[in-house]
């Protein structure tokens, strides 16, 4: 058992183990987050990084006051509240189905703990980037699905049914290129009607950015499928009588594989960015629900850069996620280049 | 290698372990005396071109500065203590009767082309511009008594007489308007091509004006240039400090800079003179203060307001149980009571701002009601008022007495950050009463058509720059106005205050005695406090950043930071180095 999960981490390697701990980081972020994304403390306004320290009684947090409001400098008022671990905070329910109210850590009012500092609000920056991690993580798998479906059927389709469903499928695809994404999704958000819930606008944003996701996919496969249905193996079997499902569930898919498992890692980051854009325009997800492109987006004015550059750190975990990815792609292709080599 | 990658990212991840500058390379700005303060060239940003140089047709305020410059009217108000000085017109006597009002013009006052103005060009302005139904003329609204203009006569070359059908107590104020030469324009309006004259396209020389300066030169989406006007005629009673000819300057160049980000860098680098400024951009610029030469001058709250109102609108597109809600006094005083407004202050405007009890801002000192009720943040008062309503709070949610659970959308318009930070605000703050909202941030526009038109709101967030005459309001609170927003243009008062309102906005504006008018619209801020159709926010502080170099610069309460554009010096060139 021990060696098989030895080989699973050496397989996937630094990148695939980050990747799962940032994932089950985001995934439990109500329990891990010391506060809740919209706990807003007004009298905290980009408050700076607040970190335990040793002080009487094990680890305590310092107390800050706001000491000039126009500069937003902020003293320890001296007093301190002591850091509790597996403590009864705000209540939550996680995934819609535990409701509880225990956190990792926390601070009592008046302290609070902000490992990454506050935004305008007093909101913790380091709980909202739990929690717009979790966004993007889920934005960018659904969003995968979608658009691969779609790409996986119509390639297929196209390549394996060929003449006039090709030349169809394929022009579709191209429309589909042709058209300038940020303005398509500029478009698509600007027709929803106002006051959705986070939720359907979440549904929109994936739908509208696997829209115009799939198109290039979908040409890859059916070039893929054109090369592969020419192949002796392929003949064979379609000599020998297999039905078109047979073939392509049997024969063609498992030969693309890892194209295919390589492509999504690296359609990921295109999403994570998209998202990002699109929120950083204002066209994401609104307020108070955090994504990493609204957090971004609070830090475009001169003044933050000033007295809160923390809140880049959204934009550092953009590119964090999209350079795991990217590189988690380069991983498995060269272990699906081993794989081939050693004949498996 | 993977370490190697981890660090790097880490090294990303925090973007910034200091507080540092912004504005790059520290440069020292000094200051270098020059030979006389006469002469010399102002230079600001400004964030939009200008629509029109016709002073009746312009509305937004890049227009209606730039034309400041270039034409005046027949009175001007004081920006020191809001009284009525004279301009073009030297004096003035008010009948007994306040019926009708006779000027007499100042001496010797010609157009920038050289012609002499007369008597004429104030009753072509009136008669055939102002109140003539094919003008686009933004004014004409307020230069009415009950619907019926003024009827406007010259007796002679330099005497004007401005009758009313009632008194009238603003008239002096509002005859601020520019006034136009009848030579240049009167063949416009015969044409009928007067709503397309004088446009942006116009060249600047046949721009003619009676202002301190004129226009010299406009290049779209770069800058306006404009030159002293040799033909000046200063008002009376406005002299500068030093002898010479007024305007002391020579020049004003008008930057189009569209970003107020960009117009901030440039003052820093020493590109303009002077920058109106956010208080939240106050704390980098009060580092660089004395490095770059410039003074920070806070003049107190400024008239600008922001406000909380509710669709009371009976006929809305919007549930009827919200309009009854809103339409309870309770349930608006609840809401009141929940704001907490120092809170505001502090996070959106850096503490730089003052609460605004009604909707007579404090700054506004003459007609400023101090026994105004103040809401102050009072969640029991909040709750006790809902409670008395019949809302009933369970598992943290309200829910009105007919089981509806109270969630509103809450608009605002998009172009302004703050605004939508405040907005924001208010959903956090009113949810502690179990009330969900659900801010909408709509372009300007949209929202303009929702709110005025199709009445498709429920609650809106908003700001108005107060008018330093109370009648100014009339539009937003006389029941029949077309911004009295939260039920525009009622055929009769909805209400009985509101019927009130009516009355006392009719008694104060035919009303001259200046104690008689402080009580009457005193009472009509206590109406609106005691009702709050408009729960009044927060004002922020009106701040300017002023280079060094100038002279003629002091803080008034009411206009800025020049009291008058002509006495304005520049007493030394700015060196950097």
């Amino acid at each position: 058992m021990k060696g098989r999960w030895r080989r699973f981490f050496k397989a996937i390697g630094f990148t695939g183990t980050m990747l799962i701990v940032l994932g089950s980081t985001s995934l439990f972020a109500e329990f891990l987050a010391p506060y809740r994304y919209d706990a807003v403390r007004f009298d905290l306004p980009y408050a700076p990084a607040v970190w335990p320290s040793f002080g009487k009684g094990g680890l305590v947090v310092p107390v800050l006051t706001l000491k000039d409001p126009v500069r937003r400098r902020y003293v320890p008022s001296g007093q301190t509240v002591p850091l509790r671990f597996f403590c009864q905070g705000e209540p939550y329910t996680m995934w819609g189905l535990l409701h509880s109210s225990r956190h990792l850590v926390c601070a009592r009012a008046p302290g609070r703990l902000f490992l990454m500092g506050g935004d305008l609000f007093g909101r913790d920056v380091f709980s909202r980037l739990l929690y717009g991690m979790r966004f993007s993580f889920l934005l960018s798998l659904l969003g995968v699905a979608i658009s691969f479906t779609i790409g996986i059927v119509v390639g297929m389709v196209a390549g394996y049914a060929g003449g006039w469903t090709d030349r169809i499928l394929m022009r579709l695809s191209e429309i589909v290129m042709a058209v300038p994404a940020l303005y398509l999704l500029m478009g698509l958000r600007s027709i929803v009607p106002y006051g959705l819930s986070s939720e359907a606008i979440t549904l929109i944003i994936t739908g509208s950015l696997s829209l115009i996701g799939w198109a290039s996919l979908s040409r890859v496969v059916r070039g893929l499928v054109l090369s592969l249905s020419g192949r002796d193996f392929v003949l064979a079997a379609v000599s020998a009588g297999a039905t078109p499902a047979r073939v392509i569930f049997r024969h063609l898919l498992p030969n693309m594989r890892y194209y295919l498992l390589v492509s999504v890692t690296l359609s990921i980051p295109a999403f994570i960015v998209g998202e990002a854009g699109l929120s950083f325009l204002g066209l994401g997800l609104s307020e108070p629900h955090p994504s990493l492109g609204n957090i971004l987006s609070e830090s475009q004015s001169l003044e933050t850069m000033n007295s809160a550059p923390w809140l880049l750190a959204s934009g550092g975990l953009i590119v964090l996620l999209v350079v795991l990815f990217n590189r988690l792609g380069d991983v498995l292709r060269e272990v699906s280049g081993e794989g081939e080599r050693n004949g498996r | 290698m993977g370490l190697r990658l981890f660090v790097a990212l880490l090294l990303a991840l925090l973007p910034s372990c200091s507080r540092g500058g912004v504005s790059g390379a520290d440069r020292v700005f000094s200051l270098v005396p020059r030979s006389t303060p006469l002469h010399g060239h102002l230079t600001f940003d400004i964030l939009s071109d200008p629509k029109t140089f016709n002073p009746a047709l312009a509305q937004e305020t890049t227009s209606t500065q730039v034309l400041g410059y270039l034409f005046r009217g027949l009175t001007r108000v004081s920006p020191y203590d809001g009284r009525i000085r004279p301009d073009l017109a030297s004096r003035w006597t008010i009948d007994p009767s306040g019926l009708k009002v006779t000027f007499r013009l100042e001496k010797g006052v010609r157009w920038s082309d050289g012609v002499p103005l007369t008597a004429r060009d104030v009753v072509f302005t009136f008669n055939r511009v102002y109140y003539n139904p094919a003008v686009a003329a933004a004014v004409r609204d307020i230069l009415m008594v009950d619907g019926k203009p003024f009827t406007v006569r010259a007796l002679d070359d330099r005497t004007v007489v401005f009758e009313t059908a009632k008194p009238f107590a603003p008239l002096l104020e509002e005859l601020g308007v520019e006034i136009l030469p009848e030579h240049l324009l009167a063949k416009e309006v015969d044409a009928g091509r007067f709503n397309t004259s004088w446009s942006v396209r116009t060249p600047p020389v046949k721009i003619v004006g009676t202002g301190p300066f004129r226009l010299e030169k406009y290049v779209p989406g770069q800058y306006i240039l404009m030159g002293r006007n040799p033909l000046y005629t200063p008002p009376r009673g406005l002299k500068g400090p030093i002898p010479g000819e007024l305007p002391y300057l020579d020049r004003v160049m008008l930057r189009i800079i569209p970003n107020q980000n960009s117009e901030l860098l440039r003052f820093l680098a020493g590109k303009s003179d002077l920058i109106g400024v956010s208080p939240s951009q106050v704390p980098v610029l009060s580092d660089a203060a004395h490095s770059r030469a410039f003074r920070l001058l806070l003049r107190g709250p400024s008239q600008a307001e922001t406000f909380l109102t509710f669709n009371e609108n009976r006929t809305a597109p919007i549930p009827a149980y919200k309009v009854a809600w809103f339409r309870s006094r309770r349930f608006r005083q609840a809401i009141a009571f929940a704001l907490d407004r120092k809170a505001m202050i502090n996070v959106i405007y850096n503490g730089l701002g003052a609460p605004i009890p009604g909707p007579v801002s404090p700054a506004n000192k003459a007609f400023f009601d101090p026994a105004v009720f103040r809401y102050h943040h009072d969640l029991q008062r909040s709750r006790a008022l809902l409670a008395q309503d019949g809302f009933v709070l369970r598992k943290g949610r309200l829910y009105d007495s007919s089981g509806h659970p109270v969630t509103v959308l809450l608009m605002t318009n998009t172009e302004s950050p703050e605004r939508i930070s405040m907005a924001q605000m208010v959903q956090a703050m009113l949810s502690p009463l179990g009330i969900r909202v659900r801010v909408v941030p709509l372009q300007f526009n949209m929202l303009s058509t929702m709110v005025l038109s199709s009445h498709q709101w429920e609650m809106l967030l908003f700001g108005l720059t107060g008018t330093l005459d109370p009648h100014g309001n009339a539009t937003v609170w006389r029941s029949s106005g077309f911004l009295h927003l939260w039920n525009p243009g009622e055929k009769s008062p909805s209400t009985p205050w509101e019927a009130e309102v009516d009355r006392l906005f009719d008694q104060g504006v035919a009303t001259f005695d200046p104690v008689k008018r402080k009580e009457i619209y005193d009472r009509w801020q206590e109406i609106a406090t005691r009702e709050v159709p408009m729960v009044d926010l927060v004002s922020p502080d009106a701040i300017t950043a002023v280079r060094k170099t100038l002279g003629g610069i002091h803080p008034t309460p009411l206009g800025g930071v020049i009291p008058h554009i002509s006495l304005v010096t520049q007493k030394a060139r700015l060196v950097i180095r």
